[in-house]
């Protein structure tokens, strides 16, 4: 081992985390379902399912398909709702030495405003995500996340009921992402994560349906890492703000990919289900890429892509 | 804590091709086989790599000592790379998953009843039932063809069971589907909601009709159900099944479910 200790903390919007290694919204639970293999306390950050103000039913299944190095999700954003989140599901989360990123969502800017209020002020809540990326959530027929201008307005709602850090979670699914985060910065958020899933879809040729309930799905896994990658690369271009990045990261050389090329936190979903030890793996994957190179320091990798 | 799985590095002891398309592992995972319970199942990973990306969910069919058992079908590609494993391999499992089948203290009748490769969680639970209780024990089997019975003639001794099997080939006594059967023989064995228990796992189509059958006689059922599953553990919701009073995680809040408590507004 080390002579000395490696520091892997990094600061995202104020939240500091022990290291850059933060679980995504919707393959984690509410911070309960790995227990047995992960302690929790470990983790860079805990970002939990996506909440709603009431409780949701989700979709129909199936509900997921495997695809080459992928999958295609459709879960429809089933959550516990709210008040069963706050009352039922953070005295587990706060009792671990990782901040807990409460994700959510809404289907009008009010939703968005009225639970960013509530959150604010729970104790043990470190920071929002707002996803703004759900292909479910319209407004005047355009989602939130595909409009520059309908991006800029939710954030700004947000921004307003709030003053916990406001993470904003990004979609994949537009013609560029550059703009999007651009006007998500300028309307006020302090960090941005992405990329959420594309849009796929999956047919079954021996009854000619899809394969999914929904038709289509969110695509994840290796598959769509080097899309995520260049979003994240590409963004940083546009914002100052940190920006966390995902997208199919399953081991420390595919994090140090998005962390070279300036994400400064990254998230791992997928990976867990194949893999539920790919934390510790990707952690002490990345202690020995900083040892090898004599680097002491992580900030010493991030953002150092030689162009 | 949900579930008590963790990661298990096994060899696979022994392979059999039991009819063509049907395996049976043997698997050491000393670990594993200590904590495992009828009607849980582990999640296995097909190979290194990316592709296939998920572990594959598969119902525990007993454990030996230090080693647990695993029988399956061929049906997609994730099995059918499993199907050229070679003993020796070295094969990563997560495990034991999901709840169990429960054997309450009053009955005095279990009635198991598999559809085809559902007998695999079944022949666990028979194996426990032999062992542990001295009660009624009725095994229904149904196949498509006669040849079948290898999967579970070997496994079910008929001085532990009365032993019913129903093909659709007709090549055997019973004809038809299993549960073409189960309601006669319910009636002829005066088999009721006096301290009977049935025990399903099979297509779901015929489990429909084994809750309907169960429900007829008053007799309490739990049937084991199959899902893809993508976590395997709770997180993802992927494997949802509709019950009375929303959506249940097979992976987690099953395999094994009351049949009273599910929806089957399915086929």
């Amino acid at each position: 081992m080390t002579d000395k200790a490696l520091d892997l903390s990094v600061t995202i919007a104020g939240i500091r985390m022990k290291n850059p290694l933060m679980v995504a919204s919707g393959t984690f639970g509410y911070g309960e379902a790995y227990a047995s293999f992960i302690d929790n306390n470990i983790l860079g950050a805990i970002v939990t399912k996506g909440i709603s103000l009431e409780p949701s039913q989700g979709n129909l299944p199936p509900r997921i398909v495997e695809t080459p190095s992928g999958m295609l999700n459709a879960i429809g954003l089933q959550n516990v709702g709210l008040e069963c989140f706050i009352k039922e599901k953070m005295p587990y989360l706060r009792q671990f030495a990782t901040p807990v990123i409460v994700n959510f969502y809404g289907t009008s800017i009010a939703d968005y405003i009225k639970l960013a209020e509530r959150l604010t002020g729970v104790d043990g809540i470190a920071g929002l995500e707002a996803n703004i990326s759900c292909p479910n959530i319209k407004e005047g027929g355009i989602s939130f996340g595909t409009d520059p201008a309908m991006a800029s307005r939710v954030t700004e709602g947000i921004r307003k009921a709030t003053t916990l850090p406001l993470i904003v979670k990004l979609t994949p699914n537009v013609t560029d992402i550059g703009a999007i985060a651009k006007s998500v910065q300028d309307a006020g958020a302090d960090a941005l994560s992405l990329i959420n899933t594309f849009t796929g879809m999956a047919v079954d040729v021996d009854t000619c349906k899809p394969v999914l309930a929904n038709i289509t799905g969110g695509l994840s896994g290796p598959a769509i890492r080097p899309l995520a990658l260049r979003m994240v690369w590409e963004t940083l271009k546009r914002v100052s703000i940190p920006v966390i990045g995902l997208g199919g990261i399953m081991n420390a050389q595919d994090a140090l990919q998005f962390l070279i090329a300036g994400a400064r936190a990254f998230e791992i979903g997928t990976a867990l289900f194949v893999n539920p030890q790919a934390p510790y793996e990707i952690l002490n994957g990345i202690e020995s890429y900083l040892q090898k190179r004599n680097l002491s320091a992580l900030s010493e990798v991030i953002g150092t892509l030689q162009q | 804590m949900i579930h008590n799985a963790t990661t298990h590095t096994a060899e696979l002891v022994s392979k059999r091709e039991v009819i063509p398309g049907t395996f049976h592992f043997v698997l050491h995972a000393p670990a594993l086989a200590r904590q495992s319970r009828p009607g849980q199942f582990v999640m296995i990973q097909v190979q290194d790599g990316t592709d296939p990306l998920l572990r594959r969910p598969l119902s525990l069919s007993g454990t030996c000592g230090d080693t647990v058992e695993l029988l399956f079908q061929v049906k997609g590609r994730g099995t059918q790379l499993m199907a050229a494993w070679e003993p020796g391999r070295s094969v990563s499992l997560i495990g034991p998953l999901g709840n169990s089948f429960i054997i309450p203290d009053v009955i005095k009748t279990a009635v198991l009843v598999a559809g085809g490769i559902g007998a695999a969680p079944l022949l666990y639970l028979a194996k426990i039932l032999v062992e542990s209780r001295d009660l009624q024990r009725e095994f229904f089997f149904g196949a498509k063809t006669g040849k079948e019975r290898a999967l579970v003639e070997g496994c079910i001794v008929n001085e532990d069971f009365e032993y019913v099997f129903v093909t659709e080939d007709g090549t055997q006594k019973f004809q038809g589907f299993v549960t073409d059967t189960l309601a006669g023989e319910l009636e002829r064995k005066k088999i009721n909601a006096k301290g009977a228990c049935i025990y399903s796992c099979g297509p779901s189509s015929m489990l429909k009709k084994v809750a309907r059958i169960a429900a007829a006689y008053n007799i309490p059922c739990q049937v084991s159900l199959e899902a893809h599953m993508a976590c395997g553990v709770g997180a993802c919701l992927g494997c949802v099944v509709e019950a009375r009073g929303g959506f249940k995680r097979v992976c987690a809040d099953g395999p094994v479910f009351d049949s009273r408590a599910l929806e089957w507004n399915y086929d």
